[in-house]
C-alpha cells in the first residue's frame, strides 16, 4: 500500500513539475505570427503557403502561421469579423481596399505610420499611387497613417470570344480603327444575331460594372473629396443610358444573371472582368478567346484599379515584426511567386514588377499589356472614410437595378440618388 | 498528547492554524505584490508580463494552498480519515516548495516579503505535515476496512482536482475582472462572465464537502462536473493540437489514399462470409482473425500513406508549449476520475433509480453540453447586445429598446419580413402537398422502394451551397434548362396548333415578381424529402384494418384517404407544417447562396438575411440581435398560434 502511495505521489508531483519544464523551455521560444489572406483556389493557397514557408526560414526568430481564410460556408470576411470580435483574429490579415476606411475608423487595425518611418528600406512610392493615397489617409488631424500595404492589385478588361468575332465576321476589340462604346454596342448586335442563345455582352451585378459606365462617361461616384454623392449629374445619365440600352435590346445577358458560365459555355460575345478570371478562363474555355481593354467612353477610357491590403490587427502583441511581415509580403520577390500565377498583378509599380506580370501565360497568347493599360487609366475603388459604403452600395445597387430593369429611368436615377444615400456620409 | 481531536467537527489550534497558514498562503499569491510589483493573479492573467512564461508553474502555489485548506477541513470532519488528509497535506508542501524552488531558477533573491512569507508557509505545512504522518500514518499502516484503498486514492485526486479548479476559477474570474475592454463588450457582459468563472470554485469547495462526507450528492456534482470538464478540456486539446485547422489535410489525406480502404471492405467481406459459416466451423475463427489482420494492415497502410506519422510529430510539436501539457493532464485527470467515481456507486449507498437517472442524464450530455456552449451562450448575450449600440471594435452601451424602435421605423427590414411571410406561404403548400402525395406513394410495397425513398431523400442532406449553384444553372436564362424546356413548349404548342405564343424566357433570378418564387422552389425541393420521411413514418403508423373496415363500408381509395389517412395523420401534418413554416421563417442559405446580385435585391431580401447583412457587412452587431430576436418573437407567436388552432381543432374533433 505504501509502495502505491509513493507511486502516485511521486507521478502527480512529476506531473505537476512538467508543465514548468516546458515553461523554461519556451521562455526562449521564438515569436510566432499568424497571418491570413484570401486565396480564391488551392493553388493559390498552395503559392501562399511556400511564400510562407519561405519567409519563415530565413527571418531568425519568428514563427509564421499562414490560415487559408473562409470555407465553403463562411465567407472570408465573415469569419475574420468573427474573429476580430472574439479577440482571436490573426496578427495580419488582408482586407478589400474598400473596407480599410471602417476598419481604421473602427480601431480594428493598427496605424503603421510611425513603424514605417523608422524603416530605411520603405518607401510609399515603391507602390502604385491611388491605393497608397487611401493608404496613408488620416483620420486624425495632425497625425500621418499607413493602415497597411497593396497586396496586389487588378483591373477589368473585356474577355471575348474570338470564334464568335470571326463568326460575325468583326475585328477583335480593340484591334480595330477604333474601341469605342459604338464599336462595343456594334459588335454586340452582330454576334447577338447569331443565334437566339447567343448573346454579345455580359456584366456580372455589383458596383463595379455599373460604375464603369458612370465613370467613362465622366461622372463619378463621389465627389472630389469623398464627401458626397457625385451621381447627380448629366453624365451619369450619358453612361447608364447606354449600359440600359444594351439590356433594353436584348444585346447583353439580363442584369443580375453571373454572365461567366454563359461565357464559359461559349454563348456570349464579351464579357466583363477582372484578372482574377484569367485562370479560371484558361482552364475551362475550350474556344479561342482573348482579352481587351475597356472601350472608351464619351468621357474618356476607364477602368477600375481594384486592390486590397495587408493590415495589422491592432491587438497583434508583436506589432514590430508584424510591419516587418507586412514588407515582406509585399516584397518585390514574394510577389513574383505570387504573381506567377497570373490571378494578380504586383502591387509594386516598378518596370520590374510589370515585366514579372507581362511574362505570365506565356504560352496563351493573352493579351496581359490590357490589363496594366487598364491601370493606367483605372480610378482607384475608394475606403470611404467620410460614409457609410455597405449602406451606399446597397442604396446604389438597387437603384441601378431599378435602372436596367426598366422601373426607373438613368435620369431619375441621377435625380435621386444623392438625395437617397445623402444621410449615410458624415459630413451632412 | 494528540495534536488532532478523535471527534469530528472539532476545531484543535493545530487546525485553525492549518487553515489560517493555508488561507494566507493563497491570499498573499493573488493579491499581494509577489514580485516586480505585480500579484500571482496578474502573472497568470498578463500574458505581457515578464512571467508569462512561467504562468503553469505559478498555477502550482494556489494549488498547493488550496488542495492544504481542503486537506486540513478533512482532519476536522473525518477523523477515521486522517491519514490520508495527511499525506495530501505533505503533497501540498511538497508542490509549494517545488514551485518556490522553479520560481527561484528564474529570480533568484528577487523575491518580495510576501513571496517569503508564503514560502516558508509552505516548510511549516510540510513540518507539520510530517509530524501528522508520523502520528497518524505510521501507526496505523492499515485502512478501515469498510473503504477500500483506491477508494481513499480516488477521493484524494478528486480533491486535489477540484482544488485545480478552484485556483483555475478563480484565475479566470481574477483575469476577467483584470481586463479592460473584455473584448468590447462591455461592463455587464464582463460582470456576467467572472461570475461563470467563479462556478467551478463554488463547485470545487461544495463538492469537495460534500465527497469527504460520502454525500451522494456530491459524487453526482463531481461526476456532472468533470464530464463538462472532461469534453472543454478535450476540445480545447484537439484545438491546440491544430486539428479543428487541419481537418482539410486529414479529409485530403483520406481521399487521396481511399484505395486503401478497399482493405478494409474485405475484411468486412470476411467477416460477412464468417458469419454465414456454422459455429462448429473451424473457419469461421481463422476468416475472422483474417479479417481483423487485414483490416487493421489497410487502416495502418492508410495511416502511414496519410502522413499520420508526421501527423503524430505534429501533434508532439505542439508539446513545446506549456499550455498543451496543462490541457492533455487536465483532460486525463478529468476522464480517469470521472471513470473511477462512476463505479464508486456502492461507497455512496447508491440506489438502483439513482443510477437509472444519472444514466439517462449521461446520456443527454452531449447535446446538453453542446446546447449549453453554442446556443444558450450565444442566445444570452445576443439578447443583451439586442439592448446596446454594439458595433465591431467598440464596446458597447445601454440604448434600451431603440434598436427595436429602429428596426420598425427601417424600411428595408419591413419588406425583409413582408418577403419572408410570403416566402412561408409559398413554401408551405409546395413542401407539403407534394411530400404527401409522395409519401404515399413510396409507402406501397413495390420492389426498389428503399432506393427511391433514398433518393428523394437526398436533397435535404445535400448542402445548399452545392445545390444552389447547380439551381443558378438549372434557372439561367441563357444556358437554362428551365427556360429551354419553356422555349420547347412554346416551339410545339406553336407548330402543333399554330398558336403565336412567345417565348416566356423568364428571367428566374433577376426579375423581381419571379425572384421569390424561384428561392421558393429550390427550397420546397430541398424540404419535400424531409417531410415525405415523416409522412411516411405516419402513414405505417395507421393500423390497416382501419382501411379494411372502409373498404367493407363501401370506401373507395379517395374516401379512405379523406376519411381515414388525413384525419389519422393530423400529429404528423401539424408537426410537418410546424418544422416547414420555421424553417422558411429562418430563410437565408437559399437566397444568399441562389442570388448572384449584390447588393441582395429587395425583393429576395429575407429576413435573416437583413440581419446577417447589418451585422457582417455593416457591423452594427446590436441592431443585427434586435432583429434576431424580432424574428423569434415572430416565429415564436405563429407557433404557437399554430399549437392554438391545432389544441382547439383536436377538442373539436
Amino acid at each position: 500500500m505504501k509502495k502505491q502511495r509513493l507511486i502516485l505521489a511521486v507521478l502527480l508531483v512529476a506531473l505537476m513539475l512538467l508543465p514548468s519544464l516546458a515553461a523554461v523551455v519556451n521562455a526562449q521560444d521564438e515569436v510566432t505570427l499568424r497571418w491570413r489572406t484570401r486565396p480564391d483556389n488551392q493553388a493559390e493557397i498552395d503559392v501562399y503557403t511556400a511564400a510562407s514557408e519561405a519567409i519563415d526560414e530565413a527571418w531568425e526568430g519568428v514563427t509564421l502561421e499562414y490560415e487559408p481564410g473562409g470555407s465553403e460556408t463562411a465567407s472570408y470576411q465573415d469569419v475574420l469579423i468573427s474573429e476580430i470580435e472574439a479577440g482571436t483574429a490573426p496578427d495580419v490579415f488582408w482586407i478589400p481596399g474598400t473596407d480599410v476606411a471602417r476598419f481604421a475608423e473602427a480601431g480594428l487595425i493598427l496605424n503603421l505610420a510611425d513603424l514605417a518611418a523608422a524603416d530605411e528600406d520603405f518607401s510609399v512610392e515603391d507602390f502604385y499611387a491611388g491605393p497608397m493615397s487611401f493608404l496613408t489617409t488620416s483620420i486624425e488631424e495632425g497625425t500621418d497613417a499607413l493602415w497597411g500595404l497593396p497586396r496586389d492589385v487588378s483591373a477589368f478588361a473585356v474577355y471575348y470570344n474570338a470564334d464568335l468575332f470571326d463568326e460575325a465576321g468583326l475585328p477583335y476589340p480593340g484591334e480595330g480603327e477604333s474601341w469605342t462604346w459604338d464599336d462595343l454596342y456594334a459588335s454586340a448586335e452582330a454576334i447577338r444575331g447569331l443565334g437566339d442563345e447567343i448573346y454579345g455582352f455580359g456584366i456580372n451585378s455589383w458596383w463595379a460594372n455599373w460604375g464603369y459606365f458612370v465613370n467613362a462617361a465622366g461622372s463619378s461616384f463621389f465627389n472630389e473629396d469623398y464627401t458626397a454623392c457625385g451621381l447627380n449629374n448629366e453624365n451619369t445619365v450619358v453612361g447608364l443610358e447606354f449600359a440600359q440600352s444594351l439590356f433594353e435590346n436584348d444585346l447583353a445577358i439580363a442584369w443580375g444573371n453571373d454572365a461567366e458560365p454563359p461565357f464559359l459555355a461559349g454563348t456570349l460575345g464579351m464579357f466583363v472582368n477582372g484578372r482574377w478570371a484569367t485562370p479560371g478562363t484558361l482552364a475551362n474555355a475550350d474556344f479561342n478567346w482573348n482579352v481587351a481593354p475597356l472601350p472608351e467612353g464619351p468621357g474618356g477610357p476607364s477602368n477600375w484599379i481594384f486592390w486590397g491590403a495587408y493590415v495589422v490587427n491592432v491587438n497583434t502583441e508583436h506589432p514590430e515584426e508584424a510591419w516587418d511581415l507586412v514588407t515582406r509580403l509585399t516584397s518585390a520577390e514574394i510577389q513574383g511567386q505570387i504573381a506567377s500565377l497570373g490571378a494578380n498583378i504586383p502591387s509594386r509599380a516598378t518596370q520590374e514588377a510589370v515585366d514579372l506580370f507581362l511574362g505570365t501565360f506565356p504560352d496563351s497568347g493573352i493579351n496581359n499589356q490590357a490589363f496594366i493599360d487598364g491601370l493606367n487609366v483605372g480610378v482607384t475603388e475608394a475606403p470611404l472614410f467620410n460614409g457609410n459604403w455597405p449602406a451606399i452600395d446597397t442604396a446604389y445597387g438597387n437603384a441601378i437595378t431599378q435602372v436596367f430593369n426598366g422601373e426607373i429611368t438613368a435620369q431619375e436615377f441621377a435625380d435621386t440618388i444623392c438625395d437617397q444615400v445623402a444621410g449615410e456620409f458624415d459630413a451632412q | 498528547m494528540k495534536l488532532l481531536p478523535d471527534q469530528p467537527n472539532r476545531f484543535s489550534p493545530l487546525n485553525l492554524i492549518l487553515l489560517a497558514a493555508a488561507s494566507l498562503m493563497l491570499i498573499a499569491f493573488v493579491f499581494l505584490p509577489l514580485g516586480d510589483g505585480l500579484s500571482g493573479a496578474t502573472f497568470l492573467t498578463d500574458p505581457s508580463s515578464s512571467d508569462a512564461n512561467m504562468t503553469p508553474a505559478l498555477f502550482l502555489l494556489p494549488l498547493a494552498a488550496v488542495s492544504a485548506l481542503l486537506m486540513a477541513i478533512w482532519m476536522v470532519y473525518d477523523p477515521p480519515h486522517r491519514e490520508v488528509a495527511a499525506f495530501g497535506l505533505m503533497l501540498s508542501g511538497l508542490i509549494g516548495l517545488a514551485y518556490f524552488a522553479v520560481y527561484a531558477l528564474n529570480h533568484g533573491s528577487d523575491l518580495s516579503t510576501a513571496g517569503q512569507l508564503a514560502g516558508s508557509g509552505f516548510v511549516v505545512l510540510l513540518v507539520i505535515a510530517l509530524v501528522l504522518t508520523f502520528q497518524y500514518v505510521l501507526p496505523r499502516p492499515r485502512l478501515a476496512a469498510a473503504e477500500d484503498s483506491g477508494f481513499m486514492i480516488d477521493l484524494l485526486a478528486c480533491i486535489f482536482l477540484n482544488s485545480f479548479l478552484i485556483v483555475l476559477g478563480v484565475m479566470a474570474a481574477a483575469a476577467v475582472f483584470q481586463r479592460e475592454d473584455f473584448f468590447d463588450l462591455g461592463r455587464p457582459v464582463q460582470t456576467f462572465a467572472g461570475l461563470v468563472c467563479l462556478l467551478p470554485v463554488l463547485f470545487g469547495v461544495v463538492s469537495s464537502l460534500l465527497l469527504i462526507q460520502r454525500h451522494p450528492d456530491g459524487r453526482y456534482i463531481t461526476l456532472a462536473a468533470y464530464l463538462l470538464g472532461g469534453a472543454l478540456s478535450g476540445f480545447y486539446l484537439l484545438q491546440l493540437w491544430g486539428v479543428f485547422i487541419g481537418i482539410d489535410d486529414i479529409a485530403n489525406a483520406l481521399y487521396q489514399n481511399a484505395i486503401f480502404l478497399v482493405g478494409v471492405a474485405a475484411a468486412y467481406g470476411l467477416i460477412w462470409l464468417a458469419g454465414r459459416l456454422s459455429d462448429k466451423n473451424p473457419w469461421q475463427g481463422r476468416l475472422e482473425t483474417i479479417a481483423g489482420g487485414v483490416g487493421m494492415l489497410s487502416l495502418l497502410l492508410l495511416l502511414w500513406r496519410g502522413g499520420a506519422l508526421q501527423g503524430i510529430g505534429s501533434v508532439l510539436d505542439t508539446y513545446g508549449d506549456s499550455r498543451v501539457w496543462v490541457v492533455t493532464l487536465l483532460a486525463a485527470a478529468f476522464v480517469i476520475l470521472f471513470w473511477r467515481l462512476l463505479h464508486r456507486g456502492a461507497e455512496f449507498h447508491e440506489t438502483p433509480d439513482q443510477q437509472a437517472a444519472w444514466q439517462g442524464w449521461l446520456m443527454l450530455a452531449p447535446n446538453i453540453i453542446g446546447f449549453l456552449l453554442f446556443f444558450a451562450g450565444p442566445l444570452l448575450l445576443s439578447f443583451y447586445l439586442s439592448f446596446t449600440n454594439d458595433t465591431v471594435g467598440n464596446v458597447p452601451s445601454f440604448t434600451g429598446l431603440e434598436n427595436y424602435f429602429a428596426a420598425f421605423r427601417d424600411e428595408l427590414f419591413l419588406r425583409s419580413l413582408w418577403n419572408t411571410f410570403v416566402f412561408c406561404l409559398m413554401l408551405v403548400p409546395l413542401a407539403v402537398i407534394p411530400a404527401l402525395a409522395l409519401s404515399i406513394i413510396l409507402n406501397s410495397k413495390i420492389p426498389g422502394m428503399k432506393i427511391f425513398r433514398a433518393i428523394y431523400f437526398l436533397p435535404s442532406v445535400a448542402a445548399v451551397v452545392g445545390t444552389a449553384l447547380i439551381w443558378r444553372w438549372l434557372y439561367d436564362p441563357v444556358i437554362g434548362f428551365f427556360n429551354y424546356i419553356g422555349q420547347q413548349i412554346v416551339t410545339f404548342l406553336n407548330s402543333t396548333f399554330g398558336t403565336s405564343l412567345a417565348d416566356p424566357n423568364i428571367q428566374w433570378l433577376t426579375d423581381g415578381r419571379v425572384m421569390l418564387f424561384s428561392i421558393v422552389l429550390l427550397a420546397a425541393w430541398q424540404v419535400i424529402g424531409f417531410n415525405t420521411v415523416l409522412f411516411l413514418a405516419g402513414l405505417q403508423g395507421i393500423p390497416r384494418e382501419l382501411y379494411e373496415a372502409a373498404y367493407v363500408d363501401g370506401a373507395g381509395r379517395w374516401r379512405q384517404f379523406l376519411n381515414v389517412t388525413l384525419p389519422l395523420l393530423g400529429p404528423t401534418t401539424f408537426f410537418v407544417v410546424i418544422t416547414t413554416v420555421i424553417t422558411g421563417l429562418q430563410v437565408f442559405n437559399e437566397p444568399y447562396a441562389l442570388i448572384f446580385q449584390r447588393p441582395m435585391p429587395e425583393a429576395a431580401r429575407t429576413a435573416v438575411f437583413h440581419l446577417y447583412d447589418m451585422g457582417f457587412s455593416r457591423f452594427e452587431f446590436g441592431y443585427a440581435s434586435a432583429v434576431a430576436w424580432i424574428l423569434f418573437a415572430v416565429i415564436f407567436t405563429v407557433t404557437l398560434l399554430q399549437f392554438r388552432i391545432n389544441r382547439s381543432r383536436a377538442y373539436e374533433g
